[in-house]
């Protein structure tokens, strides 16, 4: 940990001096997964446990989020000492609960589709080549007053009402840093279709040697939504695949015997 | 140590290289997080200049607006969303690519319905992303395009046409063409420098044949001219390699402006609507072989007016004899263009451009002066969409109401009234209309809430209006025995005045004064304008068909300023260039025009704000666009006028209209140009553009409400835009600049006491954003904090954390919003929620301390609350809701520590059972269990669910929702609550004596399961409850 930190300036530095020759988005988005930790270590990651706040409305509410290779999540909050899961994903089909009836309600096919081409486990540039992404340098811009590249990555299209629709959405990397502080996308359905809504990264913190933002807040037309402050991070923990699969429902009474 | 050193050095080089030590922040980063709002209204919307609609998804349609940018729908125009921002917002052209119309989008700026007020573009655009992304394709200098036609065989083959320069010679005109999507350009049909192509058609059967019209026209400040010999229409049959006028049938003589039009479903169909200078021959044409030879077929009035504003046609796609022609009301024929008929009633008048549905054409939409409309019904009844805030103001002024409420008058659509906020959001039924016509400037009384005054064009209505009767009396000036005529601009100069309540200004070429509500004028000054003859023909106006509204008038004063300071100190500026300002209130007049270097002649003098600070100060913007001049003028004079100083930067992009001078910090100053909004914080030596949820529109007025410190903007398109609060760019020094961290001093924040009524709008209406109840904490940073926790606590008085902020981290100011509410108290847990439990109840009223942890760096600020002045409550009914609504919530978290205790103790019970104890300890533990099990049951609902399946309300349900109650009003709760109060918490208490005999029995049943070797039974302690999340 010490030394880490020791090498983020010096890093930091590099990738200053850096700046002044000109960047391929390659470039770009080597020196960052080298400025987090490596690809080694960052391959070397099965799950993250994540506990967070969640700030919205002026609401606080405790998050526990759940990520495991490859692509399996789950979100889950506590309202009035009871957990409720916000949002789950197993690689295939999502699920969340229903917040009248307390019980899981699986999401419509599409979303789910939407969301298994969007999962990148745990990073969306770690082998971007081989899932079948591109990555592109548009152009130097600053964000939140800071010099930024701005790179798009291109994920493979996804059917959205059964069209077929490029997914792709921008990511800035402070030029000095060289991690990325904002990430702006655009919704896929819904009544804010093709409207974008940047997330900004902050609180950068070390967890067994890889960088994570441990600060991520939402934004829609230069509004704050939605923030998330990480409490505690742990990687590698143990997580059975059920916890992500949709709880099916013990079978009727009468079915039984 | 050698470490040490050489991390040291590289350091120093890191700051070296990378350090902006004391300078203040430009752009982006001065600003921060401040971000504009925007309030419309969208009811009457602004005017369309083209629609399109994607070649085979009906449900998606793009709307191109005279100065709001771009709107894409994807639901088949129920609602918009604003999809051109960043780019000037006048729209001449929107088209899709035929191969790829979800993604390939183009646009052209600058409107081609070139009337006065009209905006400009700066070239060519094109979006890869379905209109996400936008980037420039060149034409810079085209200042307004007309068409593109895109080849649907090779999409890289694009053709515009550029109308080009309206207020003078351009040579970039005419037909281009792009062989390579647009990297590169040839210019294949250039007529000459004041003839540009008006439309421009491509067979779709047949890519490579072409047909364009050229329009020969000219505008000045004081004239227009449409047609000439210059005017035609030609055609191309190979790609635009050769040209030839297609004129068989036309009427001889000079053609003005010419609309071209060709059948989708039968390309040798054409239609052209033709302005001519012989009566006879106006009107549509029609040709069924290409254009070889036309047949005149109607001269109805919808079909020749004014042909500059409305020369469009568009034909259904699947009928080739059904028409539809814009104009003042718009019209439709389904003959072939023999006869038409109107479009029908309740639709705004001037109407622009039509689109049909690709697949049914019974389904029509329009765009006009007032918005989008569909039809169903093939163009009979329409409706209006209402969620398209492309409202164009000219002027914007405020009042002290309390919100207060914003005044101005709109492009053809009136003038109105609006609050600054509203329960709900800001709706279409909270505007007022006050005036007729087009309406420009709109000013309140100074001390009577219910009077406003308002106009029309040129002064032909100048009113006094009763906003309470809805009553509206004339009060126009007159020429009387020996004036001369009258001459009022279009956008006629009014003002209050700061010293006289009852006092009213309004120019002529004169300026004249009524000091009893408009009732009584006299002329205070001479004739203040160049007074030029040549500049006063505005009733030969038009070219070929004469246009006589008034928009041309000129040598008229256009400006007035009044000294804030002193009444004696009037400035006024003339649309023909003059300067002029009386130091004894109108007895003499000095013409300072000649002091101001570097000013071009007759440069319409557009705004003069007299300083606030020193009377002898004064900024003047100068508007050179309708002399072909785009450049920014903006002087400052210290000495009445005698001298004058440029304060314009190369930062500033598009001509000026109007300055704002801040009423605390002289060095701050708010200039709106065509372009958007600048700032400076420095007198004018630096200029930053504001970008946060500010588009790229034409500002063409300025203000700032003295007592709130919003900067309330008239957008000529993008309707009323406020930045809330400016008081943080007033406290901006170099000093500041220089701290790691700088708390801004704050005024004390108000406990609003917001009623939650309101928000009756439907959706896909416009509703407009409130500015915010909650405190503001807002600092300054001088670098975007990236790396190690940053974190934002809420302390009480004692010291205690009362809220966890999400804190802000961009360079430069941020602004984070607290609601002063406490946490959500801990509700028990049970079988559903109780919704009551999600409310927050207010902090009270004193000072907090704002503690930002930013690595080891600790920043403390002191956030001051104070009840609500506006507040209907007594300081004792405050402080008794308080009381009682804390009460209630510790009661809440009492009851869900008691069912804590009650589950934790269950599972225990569980537990020891589970262990196979003893038949001694099963007969203890049995009748434990049940009691806890039956007073959970008597004290949550332990069944059912969050709807119409919920059980009965247990005391959990009944705690819960008499909190709510009391906690969501600010005032004294009813006796009928405090004696349910009181009830509720003798019941809670009975349930703690309760659990205290519980807890006795407790210690011998652990003693026996201690003894046998099993896990005692336990509990966590209150504090270590509430601390925890579940």
């Amino acid at each position: 940990m010490k030394k880490a930190l020791l090498f983020l300036p010096v890093l930091l530095l590099m990738a200053g001096l850096q700046t002044l020759k000109a960047q391929t988005a390659q470039e770009i988005v080597e020196n960052y997964l080298e400025t987090i930790g490596g690809k080694e270590q960052l391959n070397a990651v099965s799950s993250i446990k994540m506990q967070a706040t969640g700030k919205a409305q002026g609401m606080e509410l405790p998050i526990t989020m759940f990520q495991k290779a490859p692509g399996m999540m789950r979100m889950d909050m506590v309202f009035q000492g009871k957990e409720v899961t916000q949002m789950a994903f197993n690689g295939e089909e999502g699920w969340s609960t229903n917040f009248m009836t307390m019980e899981a309600e699986k999401w419509d096919a599409e979303q789910s589709e939407i969301m298994k081409s969007d999962m990148d486990f745990l990073n969306a540039f770690l082998q971007y080549e081989e899932k079948g992404y591109s990555v592109a340098l548009e152009g130097e811009e600053e964000v939140e007053g800071t010099p930024c590249f701005k790179v798009k990555l291109t994920k493979k299209p996804v059917k959205v009402e059964g069209k077929e629709e490029e997914n792709f959405s921008f990511y800035y990397f402070d030029k000095e840093a060289f991690v990325p502080i904002m990430q702006e996308e655009y919704a896929k359905t819904g009544q804010m279709k093709g409207q974008s809504s940047q997330t900004y990264f902050s609180d950068y913190q070390e967890v067994e040697g890889i960088y994570f933002p441990f600060s991520i807040s939402q934004k829609f037309q230069g509004q704050t939504v939605f923030d998330l402050a990480v409490e505690k991070m742990e990687l590698n923990a143990e997580m059975d695949d059920a916890l992500f699969a949709y709880p099916e429902p013990a079978p009727a009474s009468g079915d039984k015997e | 140590m050698h470490k040490a050193l050489l991390f040291l050095g590289f350091y120093l080089v890191f700051c070296s290289l990378f350090g902006q030590d004391s300078e203040i922040p430009r752009g982006d980063a001065l600003f921060g997080s401040m971000r504009a709002r925007h309030i419309g209204p969208a009811l009457m919307s602004g005017r369309i200049t083209d629609l399109e609609g994607h070649p085979s998804d009906p449900k998606i349609l793009y709307v191109g607006t005279a100065g709001g940018g771009v709107w894409k729908s994807t639901d088949g125009g129920v609602t918009f969303a604003s999809v051109f921002d960043d780019h000037p917002q006048s729209i001449g052209a929107v088209a899709l690519d035929p191969q790829n119309p979800d993604n390939v989008a183009w646009v052209g700026t600058g409107e081609c319905w070139v009337r006065n007020s009209v905006s400009v573009g700066d070239g060519l655009y094109r979006s890869d992303d379905g209109g996400k992304n936008w980037r420039r394709m060149g034409l810079e200098k085209s200042e307004r395009i007309s068409s593109i036609q895109i080849n649907p065989d090779n999409p890289s083959q694009v053709y515009v046409g550029v109308l080009g320069a309206l207020w003078g010679d351009s040579e970039e005109r005419g037909v281009y063409k792009t062989e390579d999507g647009g990297a590169t350009w040839e210019k294949i049909l250039y007529v000459g420098p004041s003839t540009g192509c008006s439309d421009l058609a491509m067979d779709p059967q047949d890519p490579g044949t072409l047909y364009a019209a050229f329009w020969e026209f000219r505008r000045t400040a004081y004239s227009f001219n449409s047609g000439g010999g210059n005017s035609a229409l030609y055609k191309s049959t190979d790609g635009g390699k050769t040209w030839n006028k297609i004129h068989n049938g036309f009427p001889a003589g000079k053609l003005g402006r010419i609309a071209i039009a060709i059948s989708p479903s039968s390309s040798n169909i054409l239609y052209s609507v033709i302005e001519s200078e012989q009566n006879e021959g106006k009107g549509l044409y029609r040709s069924e072989d290409g254009g070889a030879t036309w047949e005149h077929r109607n001269k109805d009035f919808e079909l020749a007016v004014r042909p500059f504003y409305f020369s469009r046609i568009v034909v259904d796609p699947r009928n080739p004899d059904v028409v539809c022609k814009a104009g003042l009301s718009g019209s439709i024929s389904k003959d072939g263009g023999r006869t038409f008929r109107g479009i029908g009633s309740g639709v705004h008048s001037d109407v622009h451009d039509f689109w049909f549905d690709v697949k049914d054409s019974d389904r029509i939409y329009l765009g006009s002066d007032g918005g989008v409309y569909r039809s169903w019904d093939g163009g009979t009844v329409w409706e209006m969409v209402k969620g398209l805030p492309v409202s164009q103001y000219y002027h914007v002024t405020t009042d002290m109401q309390k919100p207060f409420r914003v005044y101005g008058g709109l492009q053809d659509n009136g003038s109105w009234v609006g609050p600054s906020a509203s329960p709900g959001g800001i709706e279409a039924r909270d505007w007022l209309n006050v005036g007729y016509g087009d309406g420009f400037r709109v000013y309140s009384h100074p001390q009577d809430p219910n009077i406003c005054y308002s106009e029309m064009q040129g002064a032909e209505g100048l009113w006094r209006v009763d906003m309470a009767k809805e009553q509206i009396k004339t009060i126009k000036p007159y020429a009387r025995e020996g004036d001369p005529k009258l001459r009022f601009n279009w956008n006629t100069p009014i003002s209050t005045s700061a010293h006289l309540p009852d006092r009213l200004f309004v120019g002529s070429q004169f300026l004249h004064r009524s000091d009893d509500r408009g009732e009584t004028w006299i002329k205070i000054s001479p004739d203040l304008t160049t007074n030029d003859p040549a500049k006063q023909l505005q009733e030969e106006s038009g070219g070929i068909s004469v246009d006589n509204s008034g928009a041309e008038n000129h040598c008229t004063i256009f400006t007035i300023g009044e000294s804030p300071l002193d009444e004696q100190v009037i400035w006024v500026g003339t649309d023909d260039g003059n300067v002029q300002v009386t130091m004894d209130g109108g007895g003499n007049w000095s013409n300072v025009t000649a002091n101001i270097p570097g000013l071009p002649p007759n440069t319409w003098a557009y705004h003069i704000e007299p300083g606030h600070f020193d009377k002898q100060t004064a900024y003047a913007v100068f508007d050179g666009h309708t002399r072909n001049d785009g450049r920014t003028y903006v002087y400052k004079t210290t000495d009445g006028g005698k001298t004058w100083a440029s304060i314009v930067t190369d930062d500033i992009q598009g001509f000026a209209r109007s300055i704002q001078e801040d009423f605390v910090n002289p060095n701050l100053l708010y200039l709106g140009t065509e372009f958007g909004l600048y700032i400076t914080v420095d007198g004018g030596r630096n200029w930053s553009k504001f970008t946060n949820n500010m588009p790229a529109v034409a500002v063409h007025h300025v203000t700032l409400h003295p007592r709130d410190n919003a900067l309330v903007l008239a957008t000529h398109g993008r309707g009323i835009i406020i930045i809330d609060d400016v008081t943080p760019l007033r406290q901006l020094t170099p000093e500041v600049a220089s701290k790691e961290v700088h708390f801004f001093e704050r005024p004390p924040a108000i406990i609003k006491e917001t009623p939650s009524l309101g928000g009756t709008s439907a959706f896909g209406e416009f509703v407009g954003d409130n500015p915010t109840s909650a405190a503001r904490i807002v600092y300054y940073l001088k670098k975007r904090h990236t790396f190690g926790k940053m974190e934002m606590q809420v302390l009480d008085a004692s010291g205690k954390e009362v809220a966890n902020l999400a804190p802000g981290k961009s360079r430069g100011i941020n602004e984070v919003l607290w609601n002063y509410r406490y946490r959500m108290p801990k509700i028990a847990a049970a079988k559903t929620f109780t919704f009551g439990g999600f409310t927050t109840p207010t902090v009270p009223p004193g000072a907090y301390t704002v503690r930002l942890t930013k690595g080891k760096e600790v920043y403390e600020t002191t956030l001051e609350l104070v009840s609500d002045p506006e507040s209907i409550h007594s300081e004792a009914g405050r402080e008794a809701q308080h009381e009682a609504a804390m009460k209630l919530y510790h009661m809440n978290e009492s009851l869900a520590y008691l069912i804590d205790q009650v589950d934790r103790m269950s599972e225990g019970v569980e537990t020891a059972r589970g262990k196979a104890p003893s038949k001694k300890v099963l007969k203890l533990l049995e009748p434990f269990a049940t009691e806890l099990k039956t007073m959970k049951e008597e004290l949550v609902v332990t069944t059912g669910d969050n709807y119409v399946g919920a059980a009965e309300p247990m005391l959990r349900e009944k705690i819960a929702s008499l909190y709510s109650e009391v906690a969501g009003y600010a005032g004294r709760p009813s006796n009928a609550q405090m004696e349910n109060l009181e009830l509720l918490s003798s019941r809670l208490e009975a349930a703690q004596q309760k659990m205290g005999g519980v807890l006795e029995r407790l210690a011998g049943l652990n003693a026996v399961l201690a003894k046998e070797g099993l896990p005692e039974v336990v509990y966590r302690s209150k504090e270590e409850f509430l601390e925890a999340d579940l």
